[in-house]
């Protein structure tokens, strides 16, 4: 009776059938892509404040651009991954929540190449400060879901280390 | 701390991942065919933003993928596959961010050279290491430690000799360019002769009766090298014509060489077979 409902209350945490070393790996790529929407952040706001904080505008070859975008190709990938590792190993809230995370990168991109596209710069017009506006708040929203599916990676992780299992 | 994997993984998932490199090498196909179209006919990268958008979504999907693939191979405990599709997916993002140098820079000389020698750099690198991912996924997948042919081997380094041949044949735009052509014909030498010797020896091993035997491989090494002939005979039209098609021709015929050898390398599909199982 016990063990039933021991079993039953460990479906609804939802720990996936990763294993606990496939679940402590996921675990620090999820740190990992942490560190790079900070370093996403800071860049960001680098060309915020000390490029198009003027008249000046930022383009696609600026070196500043460069490793804000190579900073976001990494962010993506890492995100992504989290979203299929979490669609294969059964951890449904996991996958759902880095997809979301996915969908808000993606359309924060988007957001993104219209800032560039559309002049670079504060002062270029309406279209290209609605591009930055939906690259920041989309890139906030995407931290936000991506923190809930790490939690829920952490929270498996728990789980399988009190109950013992690998 | 892979080889820990190896003992406490609950569930492998070796044909997900299977799948996906055969994605990933579509996508470089795609990635390829696409950028060589827009090395020979842009102009002005603004009047060719659709191929410009084409050529960066399939070599996103190309570095995502090869991302992903890394993982799910470290997940698994393939640490050759984890090692090398890692080592690609940094190349890739480093020589992708040349092209975003020459959308700034599109008409300086210097920008655009770099930016084909590095991107043909990318799938220089690109193709042995999605024949050797797909190599050993496919091996562990039918329950293989290793191959009891030689085949494989021979068909990574023709894959080898084929991006090789790739890449010189980028470099004849640079100032290397008697050089180039001589490397170029020489690579491309070396893929026919390659190519030709995956068909002989696995038509050898069917008629020494050995058992590994495999119809599918000798039917795509035919083709693969049905594929290298017409890529050479149309490099030999394109040096006496001078037209641009013909180089666009070349370069789908090398993706469809590539196709070919990747396809003899998964070779011999047995979905039904439960060696691998549920995996």
């Amino acid at each position: 009776m016990e063990d039933s409902l021991r079993v039953a209350s460990l479906r609804k945490e939802e720990i996936g059938n990763l294993g606990l070393a496939g679940l402590r790996l996921t675990l620090r790529l999820c740190y990992a892509n942490f560190i790079l929407y900070l370093l996403l952040y800071v860049t960001g706001m680098y060309i915020n404040i000390y490029i198009t904080g003027g008249v000046n505008t930022v383009g696609i070859s600026d070196i500043s651009n460069m490793i804000h975008m190579i900073t976001a190709i990494l962010n993506f990938v890492f995100t992504f991954t989290v979203m299929v590792v979490g669609f294969l190993y059964g951890m449904r809230k996991v996958a759902v929540f880095s997809l979301g995370a996915v969908v808000c990168l993606v359309i924060a991109t988007v957001g993104g190449l219209v800032f560039l596209e559309t002049g670079g710069g504060r002062i270029s017009g309406g279209e290209t400060l609605a591009g930055g506006w939906i690259m920041s708040i989309l890139f906030m929203l995407a931290l936000f879901l991506s923190y809930y599916a790490t939690l829920k990676v952490m929270r498996a992780i728990k789980v399988l280390e009190v109950t013992n299992r690998t | 701390m892979l080889d820990s994997f190896k003992s406490s993984r609950a569930t492998p998932r070796t044909r997900p991942l299977l799948y996906l490199i055969y994605l990933q090498a579509i996508s470089l196909a795609v990635t390829y065919v696409a950028g060589t179209w827009l090395a020979i006919t842009v102009q002005n990268v603004s009047s060719n933003l659709l191929e410009v958008i084409e050529h960066g979504l399939a070599s996103s999907a190309f570095v995502l993928l090869t991302g992903v693939i890394a993982f799910l191979a470290a997940l698994q405990g393939h640490k050759r596959v984890l090692m090398y599709n890692s080592a690609l997916f940094f190349v890739t993002v480093i020589t992708g961010s040349t092209g975003f140098a020459l959308l700034g820079n599109p008409t300086d000389a210097t920008q655009i050279a770099i930016t084909n020698l590095s991107m043909m750099a990318s799938v220089a690198v690109g193709m042995p290491i999605t024949g050797l991912s797909l190599a050993t996924l496919s091996r562990s997948s039918r329950g293989i430690s290793r191959d009891p042919s030689i085949v494989p081997f021979m068909t990574y380094m023709a894959l080898g000799a084929l991006s090789l041949t790739i890449v010189a044949g980028a470099a004849v735009a640079s100032p290397l360019y008697a050089f180039a052509i001589a490397a170029h014909v020489g690579l491309a030498a070396l893929t026919v002769a390659l190519v030709l010797g995956v068909l002989v020896i696995s038509i050898l091993e069917a008629s020494g009766g050995v058992s590994n035997w495999e119809p599918q491989r000798v039917a795509y090494s035919l083709l693969g090298l049905a594929s290298v002939s017409v890529a050479g005979g149309d490099g030999v039209i394109y040096l006496t014509s001078g037209g641009l098609s013909y180089l666009m021709v070349m370069a789908e015929v090398a993706v469809l060489v590539y196709s070919f050898l990747m396809i003899g390398i998964g070779a011999p599909y047995r979905f039904s077979s439960t060696a691998g199982g549920k995996r």
